[in-house]
């Protein structure tokens, strides 16, 4: 049976993020209900929907993102997680995660996580910096955090990933080290760093058009990221992907598929998935997604064929993101091809450029090529 | 003596400075006459190229036959001759005009004389017409028609206390122009029975008929199956068609002295039908060719070259099909070692050269490069050969060289009296020659400069626009050619010279332009994967340095499940920008790189 990684959003918020162009509501301390109901209702509608596609495959992963899915109450989540597992084969072994947000946990949503099954949080810290976390729109400061990653802990979760950010308007090398530090100190399994790109439309960016925020510069932004590579790895965790590291054996199995270009169906507003070959979206309109989904129609807007020369693209950047890079035997068996005879030209102007190493396994990205990720993508594009 | 029917015959043009109202006032007369009905009009007719009526000058003439009947009860045929507007044109100008007995001189009553009023009423003066002055916009409360009369007696010298004071816009006093046309501009004379002689004073290729020749008839006559000859270019054709434009082309049995009509005559390029030129009949031709003809000569040239992914034919089937109608437009193929096959394409001026380069883009759809514009040096060599040097790249070695001469050319500046300081200092500048100034009137001047063209060339009337607030006039007419300290200024990127950048200079310029190309290429050439030195050099020292430091960051640091779309498109975009790059040596340049040579005013 196929393996497949499902994905659930969550689209609601506390407040949004300065920063943030995702798909999410903000529903305040209010916590309109009504709205919540309809919108969980609308997702089981939906996992209905797949019903017959679900019937053959084999759901290894599941992460609950959003938005945040723990600002809403943690029954909602429960009954999700109870109606896939009733209407799909669910791994045992799943890793199953939830996306939080520090303020937003509390000891009976806990419960309602650990006996649907979840095993896996993910934290959004960005910073210890309150002024900074103040000032890229975050909630919480430092000692809610501490808080709610004690409590998840405590809860018996034996699998934890940080988010931090850098790149920020006004953070410092200094405040990037106490954040990484203070992390470390609490021992989470897995760590995603961002650097904080501004996209258009979100008050940050007009800001920083405005001339109100200033990025910092190129160069202090890359020691920012080679300074996080070698305090981590000096600290137990390895970097497997150019935004993540973790403790041996904590990668994230559920982003890992996305990386090895394998299949995932993606369920609820803005949702992506790739099942068989095709890629497709949903609505990213709260009305629209509701209204189909009500009238027993799929919910999605977008759906691309990919053929077979765009899959193996797919699986080439995403697969360099990881530090194990690109398995090339893989590759050959999975579209029957001498990949490094056909990319001979191309392997060598990188290799020269430094920006790939190659074994006669794998080829992967070094330092200089992370950083320069998109020239290496593009030297892969056909014309 | 004239015959009865010419004494009922008037040709004229229309001179005005640009924005003066010419082509406004020529719509009116139209109007007017009666030729078309205001429902038909569309906005200044006369000006049928898109990007003539969006600069609001005239660049191809058109020509039209009214018909008016005047209070004295007699219907007269008035041939309105349309001219250039622009001082890259003044031969073409002075062609219509010496198709003509009179000129109507439009005024801004607001603005009062200008460069151009002055340079156009001095070419109708050569051609001895009677100038008819008119003042127009009268209506703006701005307008000062006294003073201004007392401008145009006192400046140009003529009596103007009669002029008829119109409107245009609004079509004030149209009638009282056309009745003063009447009655100041003389008819035209001229044996009708002499064989033919006819002034060409416009041309323009149409798909079917071929090459079409505006003529002005000044003696003699001619029909359908006559046998011609053009005199200057000694080539002979049978006439296929007479006829006049009412704009549009209407045929005629013939063609008399005095009349100003087209001939057709299956000519297959304009080339052979030069403005200028004396058409006769093959057989009985006139003694002697009307005198003012002259080959459209080339002051301005630059390298044409198709961009990234846009094709060498093309450009040349573009250029090709622009000369048909244009013959002073010049080309030849020529290679630079930075952008491969291109031409070499010369120009009456700055205006026609950005005017054929816009009409490629916008008539062709195709893009092009630019190389930085270059008037014509003339090089002696030690051997005592004489070169003209119209390619940088041509440029003999130094050691080589025992000459090197530039055009100069005779400006009049008009300009308010504020700012004569300012344009003072932009000549100086520009290596400019005050030879003296004038009062128009108490509050404006005109600068008699000479200035070498080459300063002129580069973005010379942008800044006398800017430093005047958009007062300033000018016009310009080649003097002579002048020794000079000059040298070629090469630009290095990446260590390889860029012959495309390559320009001649004066020696004391050298330095601070090089400076400022190295600047603007760094602003615009982005971060490539390594350092990239960009030099400006004469010869083998380098005078300005920029170095383009390497990128060392382009990677997004999120990629999963909803971003995989969206990460394509945006390297697909990316490629695609790349793919508009042109590839010099290892360096990625951008179209825009090619443009900061061309302007230098800080």
């Amino acid at each position: 049976m196929e393996k497949i990684g499902l994905y659930v959003h969550i689209p609601f918020c506390h407040s949004k993020c300065a920063y943030c162009d995702f798909s999410s509501y903000a529903i305040g301390n209010t916590q309109n209900e009504n709205a919540i109901i309809r919108y969980i209702q609308a997702l089981l509608n939906e996992m209905d929907l797949y019903e017959e596609t679900l019937r053959d495959v084999e759901v290894e992963t599941l992460f609950i993102g959003g938005g945040t899915p723990t600002c809403i109450d943690g029954k909602y989540i429960h009954e999700i997680i109870a109606h896939l597992k009733k209407s799909t084969h669910f791994s045992k072994t799943a890793e199953v995660t939830i996306e939080s947000n520090p303020g937003t946990i509390t000891n009976e949503k806990l419960d309602h996580y650990l006996s649907a099954g979840i095993n896996r949080f993910s934290v959004g810290l960005q910073t210890t910096d309150n002024n900074l976390l103040s000032s890229i729109g975050r909630i919480h400061d430092f000692n809610t955090f501490v808080t709610s990653y004690r409590a998840i802990r405590d809860a018996g979760i034996k699998n934890i990933n940080v988010d931090i950010m850098f790149g920020l308007p006004g953070q410092t090398l200094e405040n990037l080290h106490h954040t990484l530090n203070t992390l470390i100190d609490l021992s989470p399994e897995h760590i995603s760093a961002y650097a904080l790109k501004l996209e258009e439309g979100t008050p940050m960016y007009e800001a920083e058009k405005k001339g109100l925020i200033h990025m910092p510069d190129e160069d202090l932004e890359r020691t920012m990221y080679h300074t996080i590579i070698e305090v981590l790895k000096k600290s137990g965790y390895h970097q497997y992907e150019i935004s993540n590291f973790s403790k041996k054996g904590f990668e994230s199995r559920h982003n890992l598929v996305y990386w090895k270009n394998k299949p995932y169906l993606g369920l609820g507003l803005a949702a992506h998935s790739k099942m068989k070959q095709v890629r497709f979206s949903n609505e990213t309109i709260m009305s629209k997604y509701l209204e189909k989904i009500e009238n027993g129609d799929q919910p999605t807007i977008d759906q691309v064929d990919i053929s077979e020369s765009e899959d193996l693209f797919e699986t080439i950047i995403l697969g360099l993101r990881l530090n194990e890079g690109l398995d090339v035997h893989l590759i050959n068996e999975r579209y029957g091809i001498d990949f490094y005879s056909e990319n001979e030209a191309v392997i060598m102007k990188l290799k020269d450029q430094g920006l790939v190493q190659m074994t006669d396994d794998n080829l992967k990205l070094t330092l200089k090529g992370i950083d320069l990720s998109n020239q290496v993508f593009l030297a892969f594009m056909n014309d | 003596m004239a015959s009865e029917r010419q004494k009922y015959i008037r040709n004229f043009s229309i001179i005005a400075h640009i924005d003066h109202g010419k082509s406004t006032l020529a719509d009116r007369l139209i109007e007017k006459t009666g030729l078309l009905t205001q429902r038909e009009m569309k906005d200044q007719i006369l000006d049928s190229m898109d990007l003539e009526r969006e600069r609001g000058i005239t660049i191809k003439l058109q020509t039209t036959r009214l018909v008016y009947k005047a209070n004295d009860g007699h219907e007269y045929v008035l041939n309105l001759i349309d001219t250039p507007g622009h001082v890259d044109f003044t031969y073409e100008v002075s062609r219509s005009l010496a198709a003509c007995e009179g000129a109507v001189l439009v005024v801004d009553a607001t603005q009062g004389v200008e460069a151009q009023t002055l340079a156009n009423v001095h070419l109708a003066d050569e051609q001895g017409l009677t100038i008819v002055p008119v003042l127009n916009k009268i209506d703006l409360p701005s307008s000062r028609p006294a003073e201004i009369i007392a401008e145009i007696e006192e400046v140009i010298g003529i009596i103007a206390e009669d002029a008829p004071q119109i409107s245009a816009k609004d079509g004030t006093n149209i009638e009282g122009v056309l009745e003063k046309i009447i009655a100041d501009v003389p008819h035209p004379e001229g044996d009708e029975d002499a064989p033919l002689k006819a002034l060409i004073f416009d041309s323009y290729y149409d798909s079917y008929k071929g090459a079409v020749a505006f003529v002005r008839i000044m003696e003699g006559s001619v029909k359908k199956g006559d046998k011609i000859l053009m005199m200057a270019s000694d080539k002979k054709f049978e006439v296929v068609e007479v006829g006049i434009s009412v704009p549009t082309p209407l045929a005629v049995p013939e063609l008399r002295a005095g009349d100003v009509g087209y001939i057709t005559a299956s000519i297959k390029n304009v080339k052979d039908c030069r403005v200028g030129d004396t058409l006769t009949h093959a057989v009985k031709p006139t003694e002697h060719a009307l005198p003012g003809y002259k080959k459209a000569t080339s002051m301005v040239y630059c390298g044409i070259y198709p961009a990234e992914g846009e094709s060498y034919d093309e450009i040349r089937d573009a250029l090709e099909k622009l000369q048909l109608n244009d013959a002073a437009l010049s080309f030849e193929p020529e290679t630079s070692v930075a952008l491969g096959f291109g031409f070499r394409c010369g120009f009456l001026g700055l205006l026609h050269l950005e005017i054929i380069q816009q009409r490629i883009d916008r008539e062709f759809d195709l893009e092009i490069i630019a190389t930085a514009p270059s008037v014509i040096y003339r090089v002696t060599k030690n051997d005592g050969e004489v070169l003209m040097i119209q390619n940088p790249s041509n440029l003999p070695p130094l050691t080589e060289i025992q000459m090197m001469e530039e055009p100069i050319v005779k400006a009049n500046i008009i300009v308010p009296n504020e700012y004569v300081g300012n344009i003072m200092d932009l000549c100086q500048n520009r290596r400019g020659d005050m030879i003296h100034m004038d009062y128009l009137d108490p509050k404006r001047v005109v600068l008699h400069y000479e200035l070498p063209l080459n300063e002129v060339i580069y973005d010379f009337f942008d800044a006398l626009k800017s430093k005047t607030r958009g007062y300033g006039s000018l016009d310009y007419d080649f003097l002579e050619y002048r020794e000079s300290d000059l040298v070629k200024l090469d630009v290095l990127l990446n260590k390889d010279l860029v012959d495309a950048f390559s320009m001649i200079v004066h020696r004391s310029k050298a330095e601070n332009r090089g400076r400022l190309i190295c600047e603007r290429l760094k602003e615009v050439i982005p971060r490539q994967m390594f350092v990239i030195p960009i030099q400006a050099a004469v010869g083998s020292k380098v005078i300005a340095r920029e170095t383009i430091s390497a990128m060392r960051k382009d990677v997004l640091a999120k990629c999963y499940g909803g971003d995989i779309s969206r990460k394509k498109k945006l390297l697909e975009k990316q490629k695609e920008g790349k793919k508009k790059m042109r590839q010099l040596g290892n360096v990625e340049v951008p179209q825009q790189a090619f443009l900061s040579v061309l302007k230098f005013e800080e």
